[in-house]
């Protein structure tokens, strides 16, 4: 409450002026979005993406675990992409593998995010002894290599998909901890950030409401990438072995069936081209929201 | 897992006084052995050159490095190998080996009695069936350099048949293994020195090894060979394409293709494939842990056997080349009641069974959950996750929702199996040749123990300990017959776990190549080219 | 400069030392260890040889000693040895590393040099055909799953079109000619090598592209424009060394994972590298070699870090540290 009042009585200006002046610039990046053709195409695709993530399971009844035709069974009539090794039908496996595709790489990316701008933007606000304890902390996890510590972290808890989520946070939240430390580090310095604290803001209000929606921009378009790499990233834990058994996901479909991808390429190909297209569709949206955050970038 | 299955075929066979194995039937009698050329071998990690290592390719290699005492022959009778003769005494303690006067280690050094004498104390101590193959033996007695009497405790007939192969009796030059404190870690495993027919001649780790001939190998006019390239390849698709380039001319086809493809594969014109006679007869199974609930329940076990459509398994998944189990023994086996026709696929029994033992379908059409442990892609697919999965997708037609478990490679497994801590696991116990060692250990009370491949399902019945035992002491082939069919019967009422299908051994050669698949199959000094090559 | 090196070394031994032991405790937490994967593998054992085993590999002892007893080893620069390969871990490190490096390395050459040339080329003349496949081929680069690319490269070039070997790093038997031992081994690296490239270089033609425009958009450019220099010293001159900035930290980032990077790439083309063999080793429990190549893989980050700071310095004299 004492928040608020305070925010009134600020003698240069009022917080309500920066968010109407952030809501302009939102719609301007908006405005800029909409008008860049590949990345609204990319948009647009993702949403037939996500609308086949909800609603695939009813539109496509089928158990994607039960085994349909005779194996290793090649595109046609009866089933569209193909069977896999147990006659499970491809295309089924695919439709019914978005949704969990989409709900590990959405959900990884937000734990990624969390700790990483968290760990970040205390580094990058308060500095000193709690930015140096915090970047070594980040040093320790950047020394390890990625695949290899998720490997050894499911090794040892398990393939419970909620260790892969986990274990593909706790591997790489470093790149948004230095990124949101950078922008923190920038933006601190300002004029507006400098007033708020003069009359007394809390830091945590300081933290959330005035510097982490500036450092956005450049933090929203690291998220965009952010979740097409955690969708290659599990696919590649997939790869390996190294997935939860009940959950299909393209991923796993690619890491089960690459046994037999000399004579049935299908089973490989398919799941492959879609984490492609979704991936792309996903760096097609960054690459908007980039020139859009940007604007000098415009006309590239 | 292999070998165990050699070692129990080889103590079957003495105790049945009759050899099991039928004759090999491809041997190419048109070709005239062609002495030369090179064979390239496609192998998995041979990541040690210790006779006594743990990983089955080793013991490829080091078969051909070091001699045992004596070998099977192609009529799978036991033959003069280091031993050129040898006499059991009556009473079956006393054994009395003279070594062959001509033997030279490569270092040039003699093979003697004391080197026999020590290699049978290692084998004993470290070797992992050591204590099974030459336990008993108690003292030594040396005559002279060429001869060796080795007393027994008590008579032991698999002695000599695990003689038969370096897999389990490598004989060691003790100038050279013998100085090191602790035999399992010495430098001597770099650059072995046995008195085989082929000598080590180039290695680089998780690449290759290349072995050739020993030309001064004491028996007259082998090898065959020149030289045996064992490369290393790990990604499938990189292997089939190299074999059907020609690049290996030899493999095993587990290792390179799943079964499903054997077939598409058996067209390349220059392959052929080849039954390894030598470790037939293994089968792989569905333990079901018998102390919990609700899986110590007879029919809740006989609905699950009811539910599984096996014969999918091995004709469509597996493309023929697996058979599913009838019994608790394989076919192969001599004890085997060829009557038993082991479970149908009968849903609607499965399905009664199930309801009349109290488990009706709640409400999301599920019964109740059990969870599956196996060993996790990539290893060995076509014997753990397919199952798996297949198992999955059957039991839940009858309302057995199942958590698949995958667990990563051996380590995972063998310590959940030991820990007793699953309630479904899928296992490889090796061979059921011999009822009395490969069968009773899986079902016996008293081999309940935390250790992986003993009786982890906990099954105790006292009428088939009973059995098991007599059948074990018991000569006459006929009668011993008639309690195993006894105890086949009893386990096949009772469940205590699904025998899932039996599983052969397959290999790819190249047609021009003779390839030995008789006795233990690792005589590869014998293995030749009908025709010259290149 | 040197007491900041300094300091920076010393923090990279307290790291080194820490990461050996989060993942000594984790391994120890895992389930079962080298004795139960070796007798697994073997298809038996009993419980007394188990014991026994575990005995003379040191497994019987608590925890702790053996991690004091491990650290006091490393300290002396041995690293152990593997229970698994009858071999000291630094030997087999050594055998698998030259491998590896050769493909990561010159993987991350190729990306480094193609892509920021891509990359530059693309902002120069940023409406041509070349800058809209610049755009493309990073665009698919970014979205393409490694191994699964492998896959495809390797039954194309190796099945369909013979043109190159499918697996492995040599010939066997290698050629005797020290020249011809090195083309064969560089024909078998040509696949490999290209799928980790492509993607490589993906992110660089991407981010100098990105960097350049950036630049090129900058006040001091415009000003030596307006000062008559030619564009190519304009752009030679100011700009490319300004814009090679993020170049240079994606490639600190990349060069140190060249220690233990590959492991998709080298699992595809049955490369001997270090990947396969850390891999193996997680799966099989032999935790001396997954220490040594953490701790190789810890120290070439540690190195690559100071090596990125250098470069930086040396190239904007106004930043302090990065990393």
């Amino acid at each position: 409450m004492t928040d608020i009042k305070s925010k009134d009585q600020n003698p240069f200006f009022s917080l309500e002026e920066i968010d109407s002046e952030r809501e302009v610039k939102w719609r301007e990046t908006l405005r800029l979005f909409c008008a860049n053709r590949p990345a609204l195409f990319g948009f647009l695709f993702i949403i037939v993406f996500i609308f086949v993530g909800i609603f695939g399971s009813i539109l496509v009844p089928a158990d994607p675990f039960e085994m349909v035709a005779v194996p290793l069974t090649s595109p046609g009539v009866g089933t569209l992409f193909g069977s896999d090794y147990l006659g499970r039908d491809v295309f089924v496996g695919i439709v019914h593998g978005t949704k969990a595709t989409m709900i590990i790489a959405t959900t990884a990316t937000l734990v990624t995010v969390f700790i990483g701008i968290t760990v970040g933007a205390l580094a990058g606000y308060y500095g000193g002894i709690i930015d140096n304890i915090l970047m070594r902390i980040t040093e320790f996890f950047q020394v390890l290599p990625p695949l290899v510590f998720a490997m050894v972290i499911v090794a040892v808890f398990s393939s419970d998909i909620l260790v892969v989520i986990l274990a593909i946070a706790v591997t790489t939240w470093t790149t948004e901890a230095r990124l949101t430390r950078a922008e923190f580090l920038k933006i601190k310095e300002q004029d507006y950030v400098t007033a708020s604290r003069a009359i007394g803001d809390r830091d945590r209000r300081i933290i959330a409401r005035i510097i982490l929606p500036n450092a956005m921009p450049p933090i929203i378009i690291a998220i965009t990438l952010r979740v097409g790499i955690t969708i290659i990233y599990e696919a590649a834990l997939s790869f390996l072995g190294l997935t939860d058994p009940d959950i299909i996901t393209w991923g796993k479909m690619i890491g089960q069936s690459r046994d037999y991808f000399f004579d049935a390429w299908w089973t490989v190909t398919f799941p492959g081209v879609a984490i492609l297209l979704i991936v792309l569709c996903i760096a097609l949206i960054g690459d908007g929201l980039n020139d859009a955050l940007n604007p000098k970038l415009r006309g590239r | 897992m292999m070998l165990k299955r050699l070692i129990i075929k080889l103590a079957i066979a003495s105790m049945c006084g009759m050899m099991i194995l039928p004759m090999s039937a491809n041997q190419g009698k048109a070709g005239e052995p062609v002495t030369g050329g090179t064979v390239v071998y496609l192998s998995s990690k041979i990541p040690s050159l210790n006779p006594l290592h743990s990983a089955y390719e080793v013991g490829l290699v080091t078969s051909q490095i070091f001699a045992s005492l004596v070998r099977m022959d192609e009529n799978n009778e036991i033959a003069p190998y280091l031993a050129e003769s040898w006499e059991v005494s009556n009473s079956g303690k006393t054994y009395t080996f003279h070594l062959a006067k001509n033997a030279r280690f490569h270092d040039g050094q003699p093979v003697t009695s004391e080197d026999l004498a020590f290699s049978f104390d290692i084998v004993k101590e470290h070797h992992r069936f050591g204590n099974q193959m030459f336990g008993p033996i108690d003292s030594y007695e040396f005559p002279n350099a060429n001869t060796l009497i080795v007393h027994l405790s008590k008579p032991h007939g698999p002695l000599l048949l695990a003689a038969t192969t370096p897999r389990q009796l490598p004989v060691m030059p003790k100038h050279i293994y013998g100085s090191a404190d602790n035999f399992m870690k010495q430098d001597a495993h770099k650059n072995p020195v046995g008195s085989g027919p082929f000598v080590i001649s180039d290695r680089k780790t998780d690449e290759y090894v290349s072995i050739a001939r020993n030309d001064s190998h004491f028996v007259d006019g082998l090898p065959y060979l020149d030289k045996i390239i064992y490369q290393n390849v790990q990604d499938k698709t990189a292997k089939r394409i190299g074999l059907r380039k020609n690049q290996f001319q030899l493999a095993r086809t587990d290792s390179v293709m799943r079964f499903s493809d054997i077939k598409e594969f058996s067209k390349v014109e220059h392959l052929q494939l080849t039954p390894y006679e030598g470790i037939a007869g293994g089968a792989i199974v569905l333990e079901f842990n018998n102390r919990k609930e609700p899986l110590n329940n007879k029919a809740v076990r006989q609905a699950i056997a009811f539910a599984v459509d096996r014969s999918q398994i091995s004709n469509v998944l597996h493309g023929g080349y697996t058979l599913p189990s009838r019994s608790p023994l394989p076919a192969t086996n001599v004890f085997f009641n060829p009557k038993l026709k082991g479970y149908e696929f009968n849903l609607e029994k499965a399905n009664a069974l199930l309801e009349e033992a109290g488990y009706p379908k709640k409400s999301d059409g599920m019964r109740f959950e059990l969870n599956l442990i196996y060993i996790a892609q990539p290893f060995m697919p076509d014997f753990n996750t397919l199952p798996a999965e297949f198992l999955a997708a059957s039991l839940k037609k009858v309302g057995i929702k199942v958590k698949l478990e995958p667990l990563q490679g051996f380590a995972g497994w063998a310590e959940r199996s030991a820990a007793w801590d699953f309630d479904m696991s899928i296992n490889w116990p090796g061979d059921k040749t011999d009822p009395a060692i490969g069968v009773s250990r899986l079902y016996v009370c008293d081999n309940i123990k935390n250790q992986a491949y003993t009786n982890t399902s906990g099954y105790c019945d006292a009428e088939v300990d009973k059995i098991f035992e007599m059948a074990a002491v018991e000569p006459d082939i006929e009668k011993r017959r008639e309690l195993y069919y006894q105890v086949q019967d009893i386990l096949l009422e009772e469940m205590p776990m699904l025998w899932l299908f039996d599983t052969p051994s397959l290999f790819f050669n190249h047609k021009d190549l003779f390839f030995p698949s008789y006795g233990t199959a690792e005589n590869w000094d014998v293995m030749y080219w009908k025709t010259a090559q290149k | 400069m040197m007491q900041a090196v300094i300091q920076r070394v010393f923090l990279g031994i307290v790291l080194i030392l820490g990461v050996i032991v989060l993942n000594f405790f984790l391994l120890q937490a895992a389930p079962g260890d080298v004795v139960d994967a070796m007798l697994a593998e073997a298809g038996g054992g009993d419980p007394e040889l188990a014991a026994r085993l575990r005995q003379s590999y040191g497994l019987d002892q608590p925890v702790y000693i053996q991690l004091i007893k491990y650290l006091g080893q490393v300290c002396i620069g041995d690293l152990g040895y593997s229970f698994y390969y009858d071999e000291p871990v630094a030997t087999l490190i050594l055998s698998h590393l030259p491998t590896t490096l050769m493909l990561t390395l010159s993987a991350l050459i190729l990306a480094v040099l193609f892509g920021t040339l891509f990359g530059v080329y693309a902002a120069i003349k940023p409406k041509g055909f070349f800058s809209n496949f610049v755009t493309v081929f990073s665009l698919f680069g970014y979205a393409t799953p490694v191994f699964w690319l492998g896959m495809i490269v390797l039954l194309v070039f190796a099945l369909y079109l013979p043109w190159f070997p499918a697996f492995g790093i040599r010939s066997i038997p290698e050629p005797d000619h020290p020249f011809d031992r090195a083309l064969d081994i560089i024909h078998h690296l040509v696949l490999p090598t290209f799928t980790l490239a492509v993607l490589f270089l993906a992110n660089y033609s991407r981010i100098s592209r990105a960097s350049m425009l950036d630049v090129l958009g900058a006040d001091y450019i415009r000003t030596a424009r307006t000062k008559g220099l030619s564009e190519p010293k304009v752009i030679l001159k100011h700009a490319l060394k300004n814009a090679s900035l993020p170049v240079v930290t994606l490639a600190g980032l990349q060069l140190a994972q060249v220690f233990s990077g590959a492991v998709l790439v080298e699992t595809v083309f049955s490369l001997p590298g270090v990947g396969p063999l850390l891999y193996e080793s997680i799966v099989r429990r032999d935790f001396p070699v997954i220490l040594g190549v953490l701790f190789g893989a810890a120290t070439t980050t540690i190195v690559a870090n100071i090596i990125t700071d250098l470069v930086y310095k040396w190239m904007d004299p106004r930043i302090q540290s990065i990393t």
